[in-house]
């Protein structure tokens, strides 16, 4: 392939769009991961959930796509802090406090993933479902190259959100909690912060972030019931990229990748495009273990 | 009325008592002080009254009126107790300002949904508790590190921040687990000056933990000594001054009286 710089612009802006919806499934990975300490291995399929979930808004109830995506986050939130109450949180009381770095929380994790799909297969079957949306934007054009109207949305929506949350967490007083006990969760609790519902209004979000990405994704691509797995290694590898925990950094890390696997798509093989995201992985572990913007390491009292 | 007051309180850790049967009463608008050697169960108390700790069964625990012997840590500090901790522990990576107003938390007025909405109600409750944060932490004297991370503070002044963080709770009572361990005998003089300071403007009952018996003996109204988990003796300095069975888990044997007494002032 002829090299132009006009096709690389679009491989680039094509890699920061996913890239974005990388970062806002990373930016809730890493949210339950300083509140709990745990890598939370079931949010592919909340995403998954989330996806499905517009699609019925929207196809079915016949809800706007806006509205959908709304509907969609609030009952992917309601769900995540219902796992959270029934699953996890019985896990952690037997564990002696809120957080186990224990492998029986992750093994948990990997049954709830397993157990959502299976669910989300019984109630939608295996077959990949369209969502189309008409979005009524022309699509942009760059050297032959059109970049449909959803991707552009998918960008604009997830860099609000992303500022959303940021303003949260860092201007108002319950995102100081939230901070608080990200940071220290006996103290926060002695503080006289209650730390459970802190725990599950954080679960909320972060299922609320990945809803969004799943009802972002759908029209884009397809919706079915395997597209969390993929999801949750790529916005994984994002959150290593940029470091866990850091918010600008799951950001920075989804686009990251995003960019590097289109690139990589477009310029080497796009059979392998899956490839390339783990490849950025292994070379930031290399050589900056912590990611682009982390902490060296999270000190456990 | 006490302000606090245990009845019968009781904690092992498997066979170890760490605490057992302490019945204690704390006096409203008192410092009360506590102290015994190494091991004797005063963190632990604390620990207890402050719910960290689950009591064993047949303690008691009754706090301004209300039983809190199987409350939770964060009903407990909404009830107005909040304590300091021998190793601070501060949100290092947040700002001064930032630290006192999580110790601000439980007063919030307003929901979760509520903030998320930013109402207008919001916003000036949000401000007003910001003046009054300002307000303690000139106070204080850390006014003009209000915007910079707790990490970067020197010794003496985190331990001030840890101070005005359980002040920014708006305690009845404020227990403090060594406010004076690693500072020069100079400035736990001055640390101790600004809790009195601190006791007499917010109107707080204290209890203290300190090694130094100097400290404890010039400041506290009523001590009362733990030793091997079991309250040995109680009344006001002087007489835990001269009480034989204080002297003995001290220094562990008998000793010239002379020698004893200037041993326990810390001379």
């Amino acid at each position: 392939m002829d090299f132009d710089f006009g096709s690389l612009l679009a491989f680039i802006i094509f890699g920061v769009t996913i890239g974005v919806v990388y970062g806002i499934v990373a930016l809730g990975i890493s949210l339950i991961y300083s509140g709990l300490d745990i890598v939370h291995f079931a949010h592919g399929e909340i995403y998954m959930f989330g996806a499905f979930l517009g699609l019925v808004l929207s196809q079915q109830i016949g809800i706007p796509y806006p509205g959908a995506m709304i509907g969609a986050m609030v009952l992917a939130a309601l769900l995540g802090m219902f796992i959270e109450r029934v699953f996890y949180r019985r896990l952690t009381r037997s564990g002696g406090g809120y957080t186990v770095a224990g492998m029986g929380m992750i093994i948990c994790g990997f049954g709830m993933s397993v157990a959502l799909m299976n669910v989300a297969f019984l109630i939608w079957g295996a077959d990949a479902e369209p969502f189309p949306v008409e979005f009524g934007i022309e699509p942009l054009e760059i050297n032959d190259i059109s970049i449909p109207p959803s991707y552009l949305l998918t960008a604009v929506v997830s860099l609000c959100l992303m500022g959303i949350l940021n303003y949260f967490l860092r201007y108002t007083k319950i995102g100081l909690a939230v901070r608080a006990v990200a940071h220290n969760k006996d103290i926060a609790f002695l503080m006289g912060i209650n730390v459970p519902l802190f725990i599950s209004l954080i679960f909320g979000l972060a299922c609320a972030l990945a809803a969004a990405a799943g009802v972002l994704v759908g029209p884009m691509q397809s919706v079915q019931v395997e597209m969390g797995y993929l999801m949750l290694m790529k916005a994984f590898a994002a959150a290593v990229v940029g470091g866990f925990g850091s918010l600008p950094g799951a950001l920075i890390g989804g686009i990251l990748v995003g960019i590097f696997e289109n690139l990589g798509a477009a310029y080497i093989s796009a059979s392998h495009k899956d490839i390339y995201a783990f490849l950025l992985l292994i070379l930031v572990l290399m050589y900056r273990p912590a990611g682009l913007f982390g902490v060296v390491a999270k000190v456990k009292a | 009325m006490a302000l606090l007051e245990t009845r019968g309180l009781s904690k092992s850790f498997g066979g170890l008592k760490a605490v057992s049967g302490v019945d204690l009463k704390v006096q409203p608008g008192t410092v009360h002080g506590l102290i015994g050697p190494n091991g004797s169960g005063k963190s632990t108390f604390f620990n207890l009254v402050t719910g960290v700790y689950q009591p064993d069964p047949g303690s008691h625990i009754e706090f301004d009126g209300h039983d809190i012997t199987n409350l939770q840590a964060h009903g407990i500090a909404a009830l107005g107790m909040a304590r300091t901790f021998q190793l601070l522990r501060l949100f290092s990576e947040m700002t001064v300002l930032e630290n006192v107003m999580v110790g601000n938390h439980c007063k919030t007025s307003y929901g979760i949904v509520e903030s998320l909405l930013g109402t207008s109600r919001v916003r000036q409750a949000d401000q007003k508790m910001k003046e009054e944060m300002l307000d303690l932490l000139e106070f204080i004297g850390l006014a003009n590190f209000a915007d910079i991370p707790a990490g970067e503070l020197s010794g003496g002044q985190r331990r001030l921040l840890a101070l005005g963080r359980a002040i920014a709770m708006k305690p009845k009572l404020l227990l403090l687990d060594e406010p004076g361990a690693g500072l020069s005998p100079v400035n736990v003089d001055k640390l101790m000056e600004t809790i009195l300071s601190l006791k007499e403007r917010y109107k707080l009952t204290v209890v203290v933990v300190e090694h130094i018996l100097k400290v404890v003996m010039s400041t506290c109204e009523t001590i009362s000594v733990l030793d091997h988990g079991q309250k040995i003796a109680e009344g006001p300095p002087e007489m835990i001054k001269n009480d034989h069975a204080v002297i003995e888990a001290y220094l562990g044997r008998e000793l010239p009286d002379e020698e004893i007494r200037n041993a326990i002032r810390g001379q």
